[in-house]
């Protein structure tokens, strides 16, 4: 991946951001990967986890928010049990998540009107709940 | 024993085996769940952003009702509703910005409706899980007094799925990476146990709504998994891992290909076969993989009269 990096977007102001919502220092990550070796949802992922922590790093946010990453997250927590640094990652795509959301004009948004009629009807009321949360702020 | 109950929504909807074979179990061994009055949503799901206040006020509200009641611990079935309020109890005890902001909502909250409002820090009321009321009240070497039909070695993988293992530090229920309070509980039940890699994995959880194919992979391995290790059946504490696994399995067979079918139970639904409890009443009809030819083969349950 070929990427153009000057003085300003590092750490530039959607990783602070990012930072301050989630309450994680980015560069405590040292990019071993454990994050995305465990991760249960990343053979489905277009960019690993610790690969766009490190796009955030770098203020490539564009190709950070581009991928299905922070969708495809579960907040299984075991990318947050698994760094060697105590870096809580749920907790970065969480906030990124968020800005996204935050920042979008038109709701397109997964709601009731986007679920199939099979899973309102029989999806548990938590996955409704937890799925329509995720998508919305 | 008397504890207070939280249901929560799923287990007055959609896992209603689940929530009837739990309380029946719990009766069984002499313990009484309380439904605790006026309970509210917890909200589902443990905000992780450090801006988003309502969403711990509405889990902060079920603990603060629970005090009232003058009760010290909240026992749950769900794992879901298990993690956000321990969670939370978690972030107003160690975050004092939060604590000050959640209480003066919350009082204002409580006193419109004529209550008077105490602080609540977080600490005043424990959240339990009915598998740790059974380990750390009655004991899993004290189950056999109260066994009136032993499993007979029925094959059971135990899967422990997301919610009551991680975050370990904030939930601390068992070993994040091997945990065992499942299976002590169908060794003691008489049951084989089968260990297998990915009792711990996530099974998709609520991606299955937005991305139901990059779930049902997740699933898919999951199942298959405990069928290589030899389990007759999968058992789960949580109903959407009970969605993902059972009513999407006929999606994977479409998807994958055929395998033989693995019936997913809940552990309170074996929990209460073993303790006595009459088979109507545990639900094994309301899966959409039919556990009960497998049952029956084991002579656990008898045919029911059609």
């Amino acid at each position: 991946m070929r990427l153009k990096i000057s003085s300003e977007c590092i750490l530039g102001n959607f990783a602070r951001r990012v930072e301050k919502l989630s309450g994680q220092r980015l560069l405590t990550c040292y990019q071993c990967g454990n994050c995305s070796a465990s991760c249960p949802m990343g053979f489905a992922m277009e960019v690993l986890p610790h690969q766009i922590v490190r796009l955030v790093h770098l203020g490539q946010v564009e190709k950070a928010l581009k991928a299905n990453t922070i969708w495809m997250c579960a907040s299984c927590i075991t990318c947050t049990v698994s760094c060697p640094r105590g870096v809580d990652i749920a907790r970065i795509l969480e906030a990124i998540r968020f800005l996204v959301l935050k920042e979008r004009k038109v709701a397109d948004i997964y709601g009731p009107a986007q679920a199939p009629e099979e899973m309102l009807q029989k999806a548990p009321l938590e996955g409704l709940t937890g799925i329509f949360r995720k998508f919305s702020v | 024993m008397k504890i207070p109950y939280y249901p929560g929504c799923t287990m007055v909807e959609r896992a209603k085996h689940y929530n009837a074979s739990g309380l029946a179990s719990a009766k069984a061994l002499g313990i009484e769940l309380e439904e605790l009055p006026k309970w509210t949503c917890c909200g589902a799901t443990f905000p992780l952003t450090l801006d988003r206040i309502a969403g711990l006020t509405s889990p902060a509200r079920v603990l603060v009702r629970t005090r009232m009641e003058k009760a010290e611990e909240l026992v749950t079935l769900c794992p879901f509703c298990y993690n956000t309020l321990k969670r939370v109890n978690f972030a107003l005890k160690n975050n004092p910005e939060e604590r000050r902001r959640i209480n003066a909502y919350l009082k204002d909250d409580f006193e419109r409706e004529g209550s008077t409002y105490e602080n609540y820090t977080g600490e005043e009321v424990k959240v339990l899980h009915f598998l740790e009321v059974i380990r750390d009240r009655i004991g899993f070497d004290n189950l056999k007094d109260h066994i009136k039909t032993d499993l007979k070695g029925l094959k059971v993988a135990s899967y422990y799925g997301c919610m009551l293992l991680r975050p370990e530090k904030e939930l601390n229920f068992d070993d994040t990476d091997n945990p065992s309070i499942m299976d002590e509980l169908f060794a003691a039940l008489g049951c084989e146990i089968i260990d297998f890699p990915h009792k711990v994995e996530c099974c998709g959880s609520y991606i299955s709504l937005n991305s139901p194919e990059a779930a049902l992979q997740s699933s898919y391995d999951i199942i298959l998994s405990a069928q290589r290790f030899g389990a007759d059946a999968i058992a789960v504490t949580c109903s959407l891992c009970a969605f993902n696994l059972d009513e999407r399995q006929g999606a994977m067979m479409e998807k994958f290909g055929p395998t033989p079918p693995m019936p997913i139970l809940y552990f309170s639904q074996l929990l209460a076969l073993a303790l006595g409890v009459p088979q109507e009443e545990c639900g094994f009809q309301l899966h959409a993989v039919d556990p009960r030819p497998l049952l029956e083969s084991y002579e656990l349950i008898t045919a029911e009269a059609k």
